[in-house]
């Protein structure tokens, strides 16, 4: 098995990934926010 | 013994590979042929009597399983684990989210926006309301997180600068941190503006455009009819050296591939491709305000549809694919008691969406907080365990039962409140396997040249 996401990255990478689809513009609902598990 | 996961996700590939995701981790990995074969020995294996004795490549592959918790102890509840973070988000006193709009005024006119008429600047008064408000939470808090919105917040700079200051001063005495982000049309995101703003520690500013010039310049014109493109796109190429740039492209039926190819290679020729990470948003008719644009948007799985055809475009570009199905504990601020939207009036809301409709309200801020308020149950009820379907689902982890707004305002059920991922993962696990191995091809190459 190759990982191209490895879990102990995702912390890194959906806070980053979180900042990037997180935020919303009106009319619009796309929020992510909460704890990563 | 290990047992199999029931959120794995398995599915062949190109090349003779197999894509390998699991939605509880978030981990996505690449099975050859031969993998894949020692895998479907160990899925019987393991749901076998626990007796059965493994070859040493077993063994091996077993290890990576339980790695990428594709294999977990026979005695883990996963759904009753994630039940249990879910119920720790809701209830978290040690962070407090706020999205704060200090003015609900806009230099821009979008044709969709349903806050285009609002106007509104936040006083002072409300001001001194906002730091007491932290103030009080600020011994419990390991964590307070900002987001600046509006109306356009960069016309309040001045109160961004000030809130800021006293967040800070606060993170200092009681020891906790301090993050920021903002939504901005990025007109006035000026270099000026953009050293204000990193010292106002904002690490992310999402500007959305909306396809290339000539289709955003009619889109999203500033209020005196002229456009805003190629502003934008000057500012972009300063900030993002400076801060995180999110480009959002807000997605209807009036775009084809032809537009968003046109704008991959403005953001191109702008030198933005390494720089921004670009991704597609759905319009929806949130609220009534918007019944207007209703035909002109899409429904999920149609949205779905669409959004793998833009983000092959974007691979294809040599953009890197940012939006990934990683798990979460909650859906969004109404699911979570410490978080807030505040319009400049101090009124407190439980969703972007409704900002500026005080009927929407969950009170305001110079008073207690009122968790008994029907604005506040409406959408905190919304529980995905409530769900039977989402109970099930083997994608709940990334979803968490999906927008309450769209299944309590606007009464959708079923698929209709799912996100993306439910009619697209497949293509979409693609697509970020792609992007993944060129970025590893590259950094690979990179330290081969060092």
């Amino acid at each position: 098995m190759i990982f191209l996401i490895d879990p102990n990255d995702l912390t890194t990478l959906q806070a980053c990934t979180r900042k990037c689809v997180a935020l919303i513009v009106p009319c619009l609902v796309k929020p992510l926010y909460g704890i990563i598990i | 013994m290990p047992k199999i996961s029931r959120f794995n996700h398995i599915q062949p590939w190109r090349d003779g590979l197999y894509i390998a995701y699991n939605a509880f981790s978030g981990a996505v990995a690449l099975m050859t042929e031969d993998n894949y074969a020692t895998y479907q020995r160990v899925v019987e294996k393991m749901a076998g009597n626990g007796t059965a004795s493994y070859t040493p490549e077993e063994t091996e592959l077993a290890k990576q399983m339980e790695f990428g918790r594709f294999a977990i102890r026979d005695d883990f509840d996963e759904r009753e684990a994630l039940h249990f973070h879910h119920n720790i988000s809701r209830y978290d006193r040690t962070t407090l989210g706020l999205t704060i709009a200090p003015t609900m005024a806009c230099n821009m006119a979008c044709h969709y926006c349903y806050e285009a008429s609002k106007t509104g600047r936040m006083s002072p008064d409300m001001i001194e309301h906002i730091i007491r408000f932290v103030e009080k939470r600020a011994p419990a808090l390991s964590a307070l997180s900002v987001s600046w919105y509006g109306g356009e917040p960069l016309l309040a700079m001045d109160i961004i600068d000030d809130l800021t200051q006293s967040f800070l001063d606060m993170a200092t005495e009681y020891k906790f941190t301090y993050s920021a982000t903002m939504v901005s049309n990025g007109y006035l995101l000026t270099p000026e503006i953009v050293d204000r703003l990193v010292k106002a520690k904002v690490e992310m500013i999402q500007v959305t455009i909306d396809g290339p010039a000539k289709s955003h310049n009619a889109k999203r014109p500033l209020k005196n009819g002229q456009p805003s493109f190629e502003t934008i796109i000057k500012n972009l190429t300063h900030a993002s050296q400076k801060i995180g740039m999110g480009v959002r492209v807000n997605v209807d039926k009036s775009f084809d591939n032809a537009m968003i190819a046109e704008l991959l290679d403005e953001l191109i020729a702008a030198g933005l491709k390494d720089r921004v990470g670009v991704y597609f948003g759905q319009i929806e008719p949130s609220v009534q305000a918007c019944a207007n644009i209703s035909e002109t948007c899409y429904e999920t799985s149609e949205f779905s549809k669409t959004e793998i055809e833009y983000y092959r475009l974007l691979l294809d570009k040599g953009f890197r694919i940012d939006r990934i199905p990683a798990p979460v504990a909650t859906y969004c601020m109404a699911q979570i008691v410490n978080s807030f939207m505040i319009d400049p009036d101090g009124y407190l809301y439980k969703c972007f969406n409704h900002v500026g409709d005080k009927s929407l309200a969950m009170g305001n801020i110079k008073n207690e907080v009122d968790f008994q308020d029907k604005n506040f149950l409406r959408l905190f009820r919304a529980d995905p365990f409530d769900d039977p379907t989402c109970r099930e689902c083997d994608l709940l982890p990334i979803c968490m039962g999906g927008c309450p707004s769209r299944r309590v305002d606007r009464e959708k059920e079923g698929e209709q409140v799912c996100e993306t991922w439910r009619h697209n993962l497949q293509p979409m696990l693609e697509i970020i396997a792609r992007s993944r191995q060129r970025q590893m091809q590259q950094k690979a190459s990179a330290a081969a040249k060092e």
